[in-house]
């Protein structure tokens, strides 16, 4: 495994300090057998190398990240990377509305007799060094997420109230996602922010997506290849202008359809499924098929996109 | 006849999905040629007599426009016709060689188009006339592609070879000699020894084409913008595949408006203009850094040349003690003794508003516990360890909705609105109390427009004090109003806040209307007036919802007016014959949202 870490790195261009670095790390913090299963190896590692870099001389440095980009800007693709390439367990936290301190840090419940306190995945993240992925921590209240203020800062431990104050293991970190362009999601307030750097997240390149869908595809026919990558980069771009909403912008929809060729479906209604269909507005579907008509043609097959 | 009475049914359908087919092929235009600043005139009505093809053209313009120079294609052809060209034979010829150019270009890069230009030549074929030789190479060209049997005609073979040299060209000049070339052998084999080879056409000035559009005296900055308007509609027209009915349109000629100059006014004057605005509205909220800032980022598209002025009102802020400031007082005066007169009822309004939107606050944030295996432990039902297995000795709290709500109250403070200035404040303030008492952040504005200003009357701000409210009672309404740009300005504040739903309530009386009386020193931007102004408006609107701000329109004008507004704000419409019911309106409406947020 450490073998295909290097290779990875290397071949993502990442200076050789970092890679030697990442790898003394990983010797220095050796993961508990009871969290080994936390450490998984990504089945996409994140592609680019400056986002890559930045992201790991922060963690290196002992810093908390916050990945803030548009949506397919592989966010959690980075968290999983870089959990995978420090050899760290990794704690998904999903926030919502309905995030409270309890359900980061803990609340009691009632086992052998007694009121214990049942850890919440903060915690469990604190205590066994682990990478904590706060996704879309936007999406939460300020009051509930201000409980990690001291997990987060030089502090580096967490009080919970009556009982013990936990400190956190020494290769604890945690990687924030955000999105701002989600309806819901609000600004962070900049005492949280003050305890993250910062990686903004750049849009999807036509290389890097090429790249990754021939990793997914790798028998997928050029011309094909290029058509669904330009599809995809036409509905970024058009997100980003705001002509259309994201839920279309979905990588793993369209990774997801095309996957679907392969049984035998047609390419135009694999997108649909994957892609078009994300779109519940009739007026945004107008407009999503109009770009994929100039795309995939109706008459396409399976033959079109894959073998060769 | 039967195509009229085809015209016929189209219109209605047509006026209601208009800005949506717009729209659509707007975006289909944009994605082709992947640059969003490009303007473009979408062709609803070929659409709707013939979608394949009018998406084709939005295809083809789209890949033409990211490769070519439209403006110098058309300037061409204006000189050509300057030069006694015929304008049916030049506008067919130029178009096959438009499509000729572009096609393989937006083909290579996009799989799918050759079917979509299959589809826009087979609604061709049905519906098309293919009258004279340039129509006869047309038809040839179309079967070929389509592989139909055709039988080319001797005399048209090589003017296809010229066509089909044009799949590899690589700029406008080569299109332009080919068209030339084309125009000259197959449409008026004469022109050449008559008026001369493409060169003479070339050195046809821009006056010479407006004098041949046109025969008045003109500035020379005026033959340019001529010149600029009948080249952009001339562009439009150039880049069809076809015509379904040949049916022409005719050519787009300039309004009086867009005549006049779109210059920046002179500083001094415009000084002037600002000190002017400054004396009859209030001096302004924001520094002059921040002034210039927002203008710049707001003050785009359609309203290039307009600023906006925000101000607390003339009241509040005044330069000096002016008959404005007297008249405002007067109004303002006016509109108290209202207040005093309907005292009881507008208290009464108050409380049952009030009252309403407290109780559906309070639903909204009731928090309900549910016996729980862990959570927050209750002492009374410690009895039951032991004694049942599943004794769920905590309460898990699941709290409701807790999103906060921010309210923004956007009043037409126009003109038009001058025979009802009391009840608006009235209401107005009827429906700012009622939201101060149930502690829901919002802000109260007023916006006009006058000369090429928009002003946005702030009323109350979102964290001003309950006593802020009596303010509204300074409503005056005076100017016109250009609605989009101040649904733009108040957008913008209501983004920064910090609340996760937001409703901007917007009372009209009327079709967006500024008109830009000219002065000396305002900047003169195009008239704001008409279907213009009003899928501006619409558009502006869809915006602010797709930005996740709910918006509700409230128009309590007249009843001509009523299929304008409803365009404009959509679903979220309410028509008042009455401007008394505003506060009740906005109450049940608000209710209704924080019902539904659950």
């Amino acid at each position: 495994m450490k073998q295909d870490i290097h290779a990875y790195l290397t071949g993502q261009g990442v200076s050789e300090e970092l890679i030697r670095e990442a790898a003394a790390f990983r010797e220095r913090y050796p993961v508990e057998p009871e969290f080994a299963g936390r450490v998984e190896v990504p089945a996409m590692p994140f592609l680019g190398k400056d986002t890559l870099e930045m992201a790991m001389a922060g963690l290196l440095q002992g810093e908390n990240l916050l990945l803030c980009g548009g949506k397919a800007t592989g966010k959690n693709v980075l968290c999983q990377t870089l959990s995978w390439v420090f050899g760290r367990p990794a704690f998904d936290i999903s926030c919502h509305i309905h995030t409270d301190s309890a359900s980061l840090i803990g609340t009691d419940t009632f086992r052998d007799n007694q009121v214990q306190f049942r850890k919440g995945p903060v915690t469990l993240c604190a205590q066994a060094g682990g990478f904590g992925v706060l996704d879309e921590i936007n999406m939460a209240k300020n009051d509930a997420v201000s409980v990690l203020h001291a997990a987060l800062d030089h502090r580096r431990r967490i009080d919970v109230p009556g009982y013990q104050r936990i400190p956190l293991h020494p290769a604890a970190r945690f990687l924030a996602t955000m999105n701002l362009g989600y309806a819901g999601t609000r600004e962070l307030n900049e005492a949280l922010v003050s305890r993250f750097l910062v990686v903004d997240m750049p849009p999807l390149q036509k290389e890097t997506l090429e790249d990754l869908l021939r990793r997914y595809f790798p028998d997928m026919k050029n011309p094909a290849l290029e058509q669904f990558s330009g599809l995809f980069l036409d509905l970024q771009r058009k997100a980003g202008n705001g002509e259309i909403s994201t839920k279309a912008l979905d990588l793993r929809g369209m990774i997801g359809g095309i996957r679907a060729i392969r049984s035998g479906l047609w390419p135009s209604l694999a997108i649909r499924m994957g892609v078009l269909n994300k779109s519940f507005d009739s007026f945004e579907k107008e407009i999503l098929e109009d770009a994929a008509n100039t795309r995939i043609p109706a008459g396409w097959s399976r033959e079109d996109v894959f073998g060769g | 006849m039967e195509g009229r009475g085809q015209a016929a049914e189209d219109l209605p359908a047509l006026e209601g999905r208009r800005l949506e087919i717009e729209n659509r092929l707007r975006n289909l235009f944009w994605t082709v040629s992947g640059d969003y600043s490009l303007d473009v005139r979408p062709d609803a009505e070929t659409f709707l007599r013939s979608p394949g093809l009018a998406l084709y053209d939005a295809v083809k313009q789209g890949a033409f426009v990211s490769h070519f120079d439209p403006r110098a294609l058309a300037l061409y052809t204006l000189q050509k016709r300057a030069m006694g060209a015929d304008e049916q034979a030049l506008t067919t010829l130029t178009q096959l060689c438009v499509d000729a150019a572009a096609y393989p270009l937006a083909s290579r890069e996009r799989r799918g188009v050759a079917e979509m230009r299959a589809r826009a030549f087979r609604e061709l074929l049905e519906g098309g006339s293919f009258r004279g030789r340039p129509e006869q190479l047309r038809k040839c060209l179309i079967l070929r592609f389509l592989g139909q049997p055709v039988q080319i005609p001797e005399e048209l073979l090589p003017a296809v070879e010229i066509i089909d040299g044009l799949s590899d060209a690589r700029d406008t000049e080569a299109i332009i000699a080919a068209i030339d070339r084309l125009y000259n052998s197959l449409a008026d084999p004469t022109f050449e020894a008559l008026h001369g080879d493409l060169k003479a056409v070339r050195r046809v000035t821009g006056e010479a084409l407006v004098a041949f559009s046109r025969s008045q005296a003109l500035s020379d900055r005026q033959i340019q913008q001529v010149l600029e308007e009948y080249l952009s509609a001339a562009r439009e027209e150039l880049l069809k595949t076809g015509q379904v009915r040949p049916a022409r349109r005719e050519a787009v000629r300039p309004n009086d408006s867009q005549e006049e100059e779109v210059a920046p006014p002179d500083p001094a004057e415009a000084e002037k203009v600002y000190a002017f605005i400054e004396r009859q509205f209030g001096k302004s909220d924001l520094p002059p850094a921040e002034r210039e800032k927002r203008n710049r980022r707001l003050c785009t598209g359609i309203h290039r040349g307009c600023s906006l002025h925000f101000t607390q009102g003339v009241l509040q802020n005044p330069v000096l003690k002016n008959t404005q400031y007297l008249r405002t007082q007067m109004q303002s005066m006016k509109n108290e003794m209202y207040f005093q007169m309907k005292g009881q009822n507008i208290q009464r309004s108050v409380t049952l508003l009030s009252a309403m939107l407290k109780q559906a606050q309070i639903q909204r944030m009731d928090e309900d516990a549910v016996p729980s295996e862990q959570g927050q432990i209750v002492p009374g039902r410690l009895w039951k360890v032991g004694r049942i297995r599943d004794p769920k000795l905590f309460d898990r709290e699941k709290r409701r909705d807790q999103a906060d709500f921010l309210v923004d109250i956007l009043l037409d403070s126009s003109s038009s609105q001058a025979l009802r200035q009391p009840q608006i404040a009235a209401q107005g303030y009827i429906v700012s109390q009622a939201l101060s008492l149930a502690g829901i952040p919002h802000r109260v504005c007023g916006f006009c427009s006058y000369w090429d200003y928009t002003m946005i009357h702030r009323y109350r701000d979102y964290d001003d004090p309950i006593e802020a409210n009596r303010s509204i009672l300074q409503f005056r309404a005076f100017g016109e109003n250009r609605d989009a740009l101040a649904i733009r300005a108040i957008r913008e504040g209501m983004l920064a806040r910090p609340e996760e739903k937001k409703i901007l309530i917007l009372l009209s009386d009327g079709r967006p209307n500024n008109l830009g009386v000219r002065r000396p020193g305002s900047s003169r931007p195009p008239a704001y007036v008409g279907e213009e102004a009003v899928r501006d408006t619409a558009q502006e609107v869809r915006k602010t919802r797709s930005l996740g701000i709910g918006v509700l329109g409230i128009f309590v004008g007249s009843e001509e007016d009523l299929a304008a507004e409803r365009k404009i704000y959509g679903k979220e419409f309410i028509y008042s014959r009455s401007i008394l019911s505003f506060a009740h309106i906005v109450g049940t409406y608000l209710r209704t949202l924080m019902e539904d947020s659950d």
